[in-house]
């Protein structure tokens, strides 16, 4: 016989749940349709996907890679700085051959990212703070590398930015890290790392390694970041890469992800917080505001977007 | 601890930067081998190490604030717009009073949303850089004499606080207030304790909200005389736009880190003030030397990564020679057969 | 959990409803409608709607930069062309790329187009030609004679302006060294990888091999006044034989020129040290004249090039000197060496609030005139010229 109360309160447990994990959907349709009605029916139009494309891509592609970190409860503040060398990397490799400015630039990405993996894992520094630092580092090389200026790729790289390479790359990213979270071992070790670190290394879990390895993860979607950017621009300058550690973050915590990591970090921030980030942006872009006030209803969504959607009951310690 | 020793702890604390200002001196002797430079150097500290304090009870209680920067922006704006009426009284007045109404917004928004403080600050970064642009162009137009299209301009009688010595007589008497509140406070005191471990905390019956608000308002009160200083140091304060204002914080925080690391050997105000001086020293190193200054963030990256890993590698390295020192041991010893293992 | 796959479903649906139906819209919406309510009948095109020209509008960059809005829509207002602004999206060499495509989304007939970079401009270049708008390459000159031929070869090209930044740094240097005997320059410039930035380092670099001025050492990517009295205090310290500041980019920072003189002020130096400066600082009067440090500010040719893009192209809409395209002009800069100066300047000619000329003025002097008309104006433009259009 069950009992009326537990089972009262499991489902109105199991109900708000729901709620909160449907908010992020919700807030995702609502501001999708607000942009819709207010830009006239340009958001969604045709013209506007390729446009569309460029903020999805700039959106999604370092949530996939960021993920696995955040479910760790570590972050990587030196995306932008990662970004911006390897761009500049790519960009002189690239008048000689492309294929080699690719791993070139994967091979710089996977670098940055390991020294981050040494200095937060190895040094016991704390991953805020060590990519903090890092960040500065790469920031510096990127101007050293630039050597006052900015830099031209080969324009060949530009044939690569089509719509169907771009929403191509999205969606194997979103599918290769989504299998990879949400189906390996690896992905349930890192957020067992972020749920307790030293239950999971009582488990057997190898917490230096697999504390290592999203950096890794992180510094390759850098490189993919990188490549697109000279795609895109075929430059490099030292404003490439610009907020993408702030807007990673922002995304993964609109679409609900803790702070701290854990169980409770789940695949589907990617996308939803991802491609929240992707609409404000080409919304407040297609309404034509001006910069400042774009820049304050910014501020107003990600404060109100965040606290409907964080899920403060199942998070411990809020920082 | 002694007398002795705390005098021994602060001489090997003050060694970090005197070892980074000997390494300047060496590659540069004519640049920065005299007196000016040296003050140059410790002007350079004061208003970083006074907004350090104030981001000192936020950083410890573990909270990431980027907004500190345009909240200095804002205090500052105001506290011009007040010192226009009301003198110098009123800049100070001005400033404390604006900074503590945004850290109250600011803080009121953390504690009740219960929300990362890293999204609440930067959303907070945005909304105020917007209202610093606007209410500058606005005291353009109403307040010509004090307001200029970009900035607004500190009043004249002011100005001598960001010149030496003034300015280090004024560092001295903040630091003595941080150091009072930092170690008599019942907030100071528990936001380290929430900072440590919030849960036991809050079992302890800390209310870590409460705690963390109460740190933004106090940090606010330094950060205050931050803008403050800072305004009569370079005579105008100028809003800032696209999160540039952002930047503000990383420097002081690597210097409440540096600060930290220090702990366990100087008080925290004289362990903030040395970070911050490491910092100034690097800085100027770099313009001495003639360096592109792009060097300097790379420098500073690697001594803010150097710092926090050295106590690490100093574990490591130290384990590596217990380990070593029993191995050997082990090897000399007499086996029960009386040769040697 | 199958809530979670029906709104999930649902989103999809809305999505793809919203495109099909985007998809198969007649036409894009327009941008506001023309206030002026004319249109431009250009004779070989035989236009009846307002030409639409676009631009990407940096008015939150700065007072410069709202006085070049507010001169453009001037201008558009008096011809009857329908201005259409668009906003940067974020900033750097992206957010060009991505500004001008949605202008082409708007359906924009031309374009007024500046960059980032060299780099840039071939592919902006080729999403003009794709699309078939008209263009006009702003303040922006070609040094890779490559990328020139490529670019003046377009056929949408209307023209190319630029300002000769590095002459203008130059002058700069050469009027602190012979009109007041500078020899040991420190340089407070711009972020580096602004390109702008780049020719005025070579221009400091001339000037300072010619003059036999010793460049001390320079700092970058200022963002407060704060850094700026920091770093000029670090330059006095470390180097007190310098005589000169050049500050490259009076208008990035604000509260550069503040921070500068307070600096020089806290070490009794304001008279002894020179300060230079490329573009126009808001309250720069209060540092010029006697006993102050401020000696000469090189600037409007930013708010000049916008004036002779869009002239340029309301001609060519109009059909004027259309066989002569691409035009090739350049604007020259002023210096402003007194408060008063300073003064009249922000007053007359870049006041953020009012337009350097009325509509009337616009047809005497630019509107319905060929090219060679157009440069003189510039060539021969000037503060007292300014001043006296305001009588």
């Amino acid at each position: 016989m069950k009992c009326p109360t537990l089972e009262k309160s499991r489902l109105g447990g199991t109900s708000k749940v729901a709620v909160r994990s449907m908010v992020s959907f919700l807030g995702l349709i609502f501001i999708v349709a607000f942009f819709q009605v207010t830009t006239g029916g340009r958001l969604l139009s045709a013209k506007n996907l390729q446009t569309f494309s460029n903020y999805a891509f700039a959106a999604i592609i370092p949530c996939c890679g960021s993920i696995f970190l955040m479910s760790q409860g570590n972050m990587d503040y030196s995306l932008a700085g990662n970004i911006c060398v390897s761009a500049a990397l790519g960009a002189l490799v690239s008048q000689i051959s492309i294929p080699l400015a690719i791993i070139v630039m994967i091979v710089s990405s996977l670098v940055m990212g390991a020294i981050n993996g040494v200095t937060c894992v190895c040094l016991g520094v704390n991953s805020f703070i060590a990519t903090l630092g890092t960040s500065f580092m790469y920031g510096g090389l990127a101007s050293v590398l630039l050597g006052g200026g900015s830099l031209t790729a080969n324009y060949d790289l530009k044939n690569l930015d089509t719509l169907g390479f771009k929403y191509g790359a999205i969606i194997a990213a979103a599918l290769v890290s989504f299998t990879v979270f949400n189906y390996s071992v690896f992905g349930k070790h890192c957020r067992a790392i972020g749920a307790k670190a030293e239950v999971a290394h009582q488990s057997g879990v190898r917490v230096k390694l697999e504390r290592f390895a999203p950096f890794l993860i992180s510094g390759f979607t850098c490189a993919v970041m990188a490549a697109f950017s000279l795609i895109r621009t075929c430059n490099a300058t030292t404003t490439s890469g610009g907020n993408t550690q702030i807007n990673t973050m922002l995304g993964l915590l609109l679409g609900g992800v803790p702070f701290s990591g854990g169980w409770n970090s789940k695949f589907r921030a990617v996308i939803v917080g991802g491609l929240i980030m992707a609409v404000v942006d080409n919304g407040l872009f297609l309404l034509n505001l001006n910069t400042a006030s774009q820049q304050l209803i910014k501020g107003f969504i990600f404060i109100i977007a965040v606290a409907l959607s964080f899920d403060r009951e199942n998070t411990a310690v809020i920082k | 601890m002694n007398m002795k020793t705390k005098i021994m702890n602060i001489v090997k604390a003050f060694m970090v930067p005197v070892v980074l200002y000997l390494i300047v001196l060496l590659l540069a002797p004519g640049r920065v081998g005299n007196l000016d430079s040296i003050t140059s150097m410790l002007t350079l500290a004061v208003v970083p190490t006074v907004i350090a304090y104030g981001v000192h009870f936020g950083f410890t209680s573990g909270i990431i604030d980027f907004s500190v920067g345009s909240r200095m922006t804002l205090a500052g704006i105001f506290g011009c717009i007040c010192g226009c009426f009301f003198g110098p009284i009123g800049m100070i007045l001005g400033s404390v009073l604006a900074s503590l109404l945004l850290a109250a917004i600011i803080g009121g928004l953390f504690a009740l949303l219960k929300i990362p403080s890293f999204v609440i600050s930067l959303g907070s970064l945005m909304v105020f850089e917007v209202i610093g642009e606007h209410l500058t162009k606005y005291c353009a137009g109403v307040l010509p004499e004090v307001a200029t299209y970009q900035y607004l301009k500190a009043p004249g009688n002011m100005q001598f606080l960001g010149k030496a010595p003034y300015n280090f007589l004024v560092l001295i008497v903040i630091a003595v207030i941080f150091e009072l509140v930092n170690t008599r406070t019942k907030i100071a005191n528990q936001a380290r304790v929430v900072g440590s471990d919030e849960l036991i905390a809050r079992n302890v019956g800390i209310e870590p909200m409460k705690v963390k608000f109460g740190t933004f308002i106090l940090g606010s009160i330094f950060l205050a005389l931050a803008a403050v200083v800072s305004t009569c140091y370079s005579s105008a304060v100028g809003y800032a736009a696209n999160m540039g204002s952002m930047a503000t914080v990383f420097k002081p925080m690597m210097a409440v880190i540096i600060g930290m690391s220090l702990g366990r050997i100087v008080r925290s105000c004289v362990g903030i003030f040395i970070g911050n001086l490491c910092l100034s020293v690097i800085f100027t190193g770099i313009i001495a030397l003639g360096w592109p200054d792009n060097l300097q963030n790379i420098f500073l990256g690697l001594f803010l990564v150097g710092v926090l890993g050295l106590p690490t590698i100093q574990r490591t390295i130290a384990g590596f020679k217990r380990r070593s020192a029993a191995r050997k041991a082990h090897t000399n010893m007499p086996s029960a057969t009386g040769t040697k293992m | 959990m199958n809530m979670k796959k029906l709104l999930a479903a649902l989103l999809a649906c809305a999505m793809m409803a919203g495109v099909l139906s985007a998809c198969g819209a007649a036409e894009e919406p327009k941008g506001d409608a023309n206030p002026g309510g004319a249109s431009v009948e250009n004779e070989s095109n035989d236009r009846t709607e307002p030409y639409r020209l676009g631009y990407i509008n940096m008015s939150g960059y700065g007072a410069t930069f709202e006085a070049i809005t507010t001169v453009l829509e001037s201008m558009c207002d008096a011809a009857g062309v329908e201005l259409v602004p668009v906003q940067m999206a974020g900033g750097g060499a992206d957010g060009f790329i991505t500004a001008y495509e949605n202008l082409v989304n708007m359906g924009i007939d031309g374009v007024m187009a500046s960059s980032s970079s060299e780099g840039q401009v071939r592919l902006i270049a080729e999403l003009f030609e794709q699309n078939d708008v008209d263009w006009f390459l702003v303040n922006r000159r070609l040094s890779d004679s490559d990328l020139q031929e490529y670019v003046f070869s377009q056929s949408r090209l209307v023209g190319n302006e630029f300002c000769y930044e590095e002459e203008t740094a130059y002058q700069v240097v050469k009027q602190l060294h012979e009109e007041y005997g500078m020899k040991n320059l420190a340089v407070i410039g711009l972020t580096l990888g602004d390109a702008a930035g780049d020719l005025r380092d070579q221009g400091i670099a001339k000037a300072c091999e010619e003059f036999g001025v010793t460049l001390l050492t320079e700092t970058r990517g200022i963002s407060s006044a704060s850094d700026v009295t920091n770093a000029v205090e670090g330059i006095i310290t470390s180097y007190p034989e310098v005589d000169g500041f050049f500050i490259v980019g009076g208008s990035v920072t604000n509260g550069a020129l503040a921070g500068a003189s307070q600096a020089l002020a806290n070490h009794g130096m304001e008279d002894k040290v020179v300060i230079g400066m490329i573009d126009i600082a808001s309250g720069m009067e209060e540092y010029m004249g006697e006993g102050k440090p401020l000696k000469v500010v090189a600037g409007g040719n930013l708010l000049m090039d916008w004036v002779i893009s869009c002239s340029c192209m309301i001609n060519y809409a109009n059909g004027i000197d259309t066989d002569k395209t691409p035009y090739i002009l350049n604007t020259s800069v002023m210096y402003v060496k007194t408060p008063e100066d300073a003064v009249d300047y922000s007053t007359y000619y870049e006041n953020p609030t009012t337009p350097m000329m009325s509509g009337d003025q616009w047809y005497d002097t630019l509107l319905g005139k060929d090219v060679d008309t157009i440069q003189a104006f510039v060539d021969n433009y000037t503060l007292d010229y300014a001043r006296s259009l305001s009588e």
